[in-house]
């Protein structure tokens, strides 16, 4: 019995005079906030009121026994719940800050029945990269990332995973696992942090694989763990599977390095039907397989759910597996240097492009078309085929995607060879940053300045490029007025370019890179992106700055950057035989001040009548593209104010007739007028696309791949 | 008073007859065996040995030990399926049980400790415990009698550190 001095018995000084169990026993009785008032009676009771096994015994009751009168199983309070987030609960103090958080969270859930039944024991905590333990006050980001930590509801094993966006410090862990139970992504998916709802802001989570997929329900098998690791409500998911040396690395409390693949694909529309048509590739031993042996010694192997759809067989996922296995470390430019490396390892030397975010692997863009495109099912299944029995000849190569991947993952630009790598100071600029937050990146700004624009005159001396007086210069500054920006501006090309490129859906087109600047979420650098097509290739682009990777924004530019071009189109539309006003380098700039776009509300209705058929064709296949049959694009939704050349607005206009698969609007094109068709140029690739026909290649393709005039340097394949 | 170690005691084991219960300062309480088996440690006692007639309990006073053994017998008879008695009626009593004076209490959990009465014990713990809730640290010291060795820094440490609960 603890001694409180004096005779305990008459003096009645209970606590003090009790063992200890007995004394946190009584204060598991309190709420915390008794309990801590009682902190400050004696040290003796600050002693008690502060204990590791109290505060465990308050996290048992007022965090599970929910759970229990909702019907769940009751949960085991983790012991080892002291290992998420590297986070060392050897002090009350730390259990309280636990308990803090969580408490802090609880306030924010409308309903608290809402965010404990579904999820089972599992807490939602901010990402300890942004969330310092213990003040709670540390927020370089500027933004709660709530994270979704599950204990294991059997077996009671932790795992540990590194957060897939946040470079975290050595040691720093984060740690969830299956339940297979019901959603948590319904939890995290909107705000201020929870809101089940498909429409709210993304945040990034880390989730027990299988709670909110319903085809989890046989997954993973007995032993083997997985995870889904993504946003909630971008269509794509990464799927790290477990790995044996999982468990070296939790007995050794280091980060696992997952052997994971991708992965899978979802609705864009999250709704009660949202993950019907959901791929995955994983990674792991295969039912009654003999797997080879994968990365580190250990066994692996890809199998894909969802095969009967397709009708294939097992050599084809050994082909995926070929192709989409990576390692997964935490940061999107190591997946791609695993993903390259562990192409050359299997034999592969030209792998299939491994686009910078994961969405864009050709297998799931494929099977995207496969299982959504339904009246392009059947073309894109055999081109699909094509693809797998031969990769070389079906699918467009750049030049060496091997060194392309390796310098987009340094996050330069991926030019053709040869090009001089831009090699430019960057400035770092102070923080705080006005705008500095992962949500809330402001340079979606529409960059669209014609051929005269960063990155896209190769001839121009580097140094006129980047200097301040520089027609680049001047224009993003021009683009940037409406910002208020903090700090010194740096811009700097970041991404490769291609000039064609095929869609999900198979088909060829033409694009010029666009450009947009952006501030990075984590360092608040602005840095000037160029992206293209209907591949976003900046998503998992890392900032050259701080090397933080900026998915969200550019995945929201991507949608942008369609609109503006339709808003080029439309203002094309209007004043089709407006000259080319940007064609000499330098007078782009004041070109485009001068000219006068008139805005979608004034479309010639002269013009609009003539190519009313095509217009509307172009405009519905278009539509359909971005948003699903029975989306009608409003015309409204469409525009998007900016500077934007006439000449570029027509190539817009041929890029959108391509998307669309229809004829251009003639009149339109002052080729057609002259009769002038060069058939290694736009004109005659495009026809010959149009025709389906063979187009042609050239060496010098990749070389020009950075004239918009240049349909790009790829075969089709002949299955667009 | 929130009691929820007031849950009924654990099912009676099927034991005949009575035993003697001798507490420290050797009063003597005759009691039906399954009344004394409501105790754990008393239970254990008698399935390693069914045939001894008495048990000696060093640790509880006669005053305590005869509250033990009421709080047993009750739960023993409310418990069962027939009796006929309410959650809430099983509540009033046990809130009247623990009516008691701060030294008696403080023994009734030493001796629920001892003998091993969950129930009891989590019923005397809720009891101290909601006479901490609504106090300040002073009234706390002069409701327990205890003496403040914290300093003043000690004590704006945790204030300090508590602060975030109140947010």
């Amino acid at each position: 019995m603890l001694g409180g001095g004096g005779d305990l018995r008459t003096q009645h000084q209970f606590i003090v005079g009790f063992p200890s169990e007995i004394s946190e026993l009584v204060f598991s009785f309190v709420a915390p906030q008794v309990a801590l008032t009682c902190a400050n009676v004696s040290r003796h009771f600050k002693e008690i009121c502060l204990s590791n096994t109290l505060w465990r015994h308050h996290f048992r009751r007022d965090f599970y026994e929910p759970l229990d009168e909702l019907g769940q199983p009751p949960a085991v309070l983790p012991e080892s719940l002291a290992c998420f987030t590297g986070f060392q609960a050897t002090t009350s103090r730390d259990w309280l800050h636990i308990y803090a958080e969580a408490t802090r969270f609880a306030r924010q859930v409308d309903d608290m029945r809402t965010f404990w039944a579904p999820k089972g024991p599992s807490w939602l905590l901010d990402c300890p990269a942004c969330l310092h333990f213990p003040d709670g006050q540390t927020r370089p980001l500027g933004v709660k990332l709530p994270l979704i930590i599950t204990s294991r509801d059997r077996g009671g094993q932790w795992v540990h995973v590194k957060h897939p966006r946040i470079k975290l410090p050595p040691g720093e862990l984060f740690v969830t696992s299956h339940t297979h139970r019901t959603t948590p992504l319904t939890a995290v998916a909107g705000g201020p942090l929870i809101r089940p709802s498909a429409s709210g802001p993304y945040y990034p989570c880390v989730m027990p694989h299988g709670a909110s997929y319903r085809y989890a329900r046989t997954w993973p098998p007995p032993g083997t763990y997985s995870w889904s690791v993504g946003w909630s409500s971008v269509p794509w998911r990464a799927q790290l599977e477990g790995h044996p040396l999982h468990k070296d690395a939790l007995a050794e409390n280091r980060p696992v390095h997952f052997p994971a693949t991708v992965h899978g694909w979802q609705s864009e529309a999250l709704d009660e039907n949202a993950f019907r048509g959901f791929v995955e590739f994983r990674v792991g031993p295969a039912p009654g397989s003999a797997a080879p042996d994968g990365p580190n010694g250990h066994p692996w192997h890809v199998y894909v759910e969802g095969l009967a759809q397709l009708g294939e067989t097992g050599e084809v996922w050994e082909r995926l597996r070929a192709a989409l296995s990576v390692v997964m470390e935490g940061c999107p430019h190591d997946v791609q240097a695993r993903y390259t490396e562990l192409c050359a390892a299997e034999g592969i030397t030209r792998p299939p492009p491994l686009a910078a975010e994961l969405d864009q692997l050709p297998g799931t863009l494929w099977l995207r078309g496969l299982l959504h495109e339904e009246p392009r099912q059947a073309a894109l299944a055999a081109a699909w085929r094509r693809y797998l029995q031969d990769p070389d000849q079906a699918q467009p190569q750049p030049q060496d995607p091997v060194a392309g991947l390796q310098a987009a993952s340094k996050g330069l630009a991926v030019e053709s060879p040869g090009a001089p790598e831009p090699e430019r100071p960057l400035v770092k600029p102070p923080l705080p940053y006005p705008g500095c937050g992962a949500a809330r990146v402001v340079g979606l700004l529409d960059v669209l300045l014609g051929r005269s624009g960063l990155g896209a005159a190769p001839d121009q001396p580097p140094d006129e490029q980047w200097s301040p007086t520089s027609p680049a210069q001047r224009a993003l500054r021009q683009a940037l007025g409406e910002v208020q920006l903090g700090g010194p501006v740096t811009v700097r090309p970041s991404v490769a370019t291609y000039v064609t490129r095929r869609d999900q859906f198979g088909c060829f087109y033409w694009q010029q890179p666009t450009r947009r600047l952006f501030q990075c979420p984590c360092c608040g650098a602005f840095v000037l992106r160029l992206t293209l097509g209907a591949a976003p290739t900046a998503l998992w682009d890392p900032c050259p700055v701080c090397d933080w990777a900026v998915p969200e924004a550019l995945w929201t530019a991507f949608v942008d950057r369609r609109m503006a071009q339709w808003g080029a189109l439309m203002r094309l539309e209007a004043a089709p035989q407006e000259p080319a006003a940007a064609g000499a380098e330098g007078g782009a700039v004041e070109a485009v001040e001068e000219a006068e776009m008139p805005p979608v509300d004034r479309i010639d209705p002269d013009l609009a009548a003539r190519h009313a058929p095509e217009l509307a064709e172009a405009r519905s296949r278009f539509a359909r593209s971005m948003g699903g049959p029975g989306r009608p694009m409003p015309l409204a939704e469409l525009f998007l104010p900016g500077p934007v050349d006439p000449e570029t607005a027509r190539q817009l206009l041929r890029w959108c007739c391509m998307q669309a698969q229809g004829p251009m609007p003639s009149g339109t094109d002052p080729a057609d007028a002259a009769g002038a068709v060069d058939p290694r140029g736009w004109e005659g690739w495009a026809k010959a696309a149009l025709a389906g026909g063979q187009y042609p290649q050239d060496s010098q393709d990749s070389q020009d791949s950075q004239d918009p005039q240049d349909p790009g340097a790829w075969d089709d394949g002949g299955d667009a | 008073m929130a009691t929820p170690a007031a849950a009924a005691a654990a099912p009676a084991p099927q034991l005949e007859g009575d035993i003697k219960l001798v507490s420290e300062d050797a009063h003597e309480f005759v009691t039906p065996k399954n009344v004394a088996a409501q105790c754990k440690m008393i239970k254990t006692m008698l399935e390693v040995s069914e045939e001894q007639e008495f048990i000696n309990l060093p640790n509880v006073k006669g005053k305590e030990l005869e509250k033990v053994i009421e709080y047993c017998r009750y739960h023993v008879q409310a418990d069962k399926p027939d009796s006929g008695v309410s959650d809430n009626d099983k509540k009033t009593w046990d809130e009247n049980f623990v009516k008691v004076d701060k030294e008696t209490l403080f023994n009734l959990i030493m001796a629920a400790n001892y003998l091993d009465v969950k129930s009891l014990l989590d019923l005397t713990c809720a009891t101290v415990a909601n006479m901490l809730k609504n106090k300040t640290p002073e009234e706390i010291r002069r409701e327990f009698n205890i003496k403040n060795d914290l300093t003043p820094e000690e004590e704006e440490e945790i204030k300090r550190e508590s602060a975030w609960l109140y947010q």
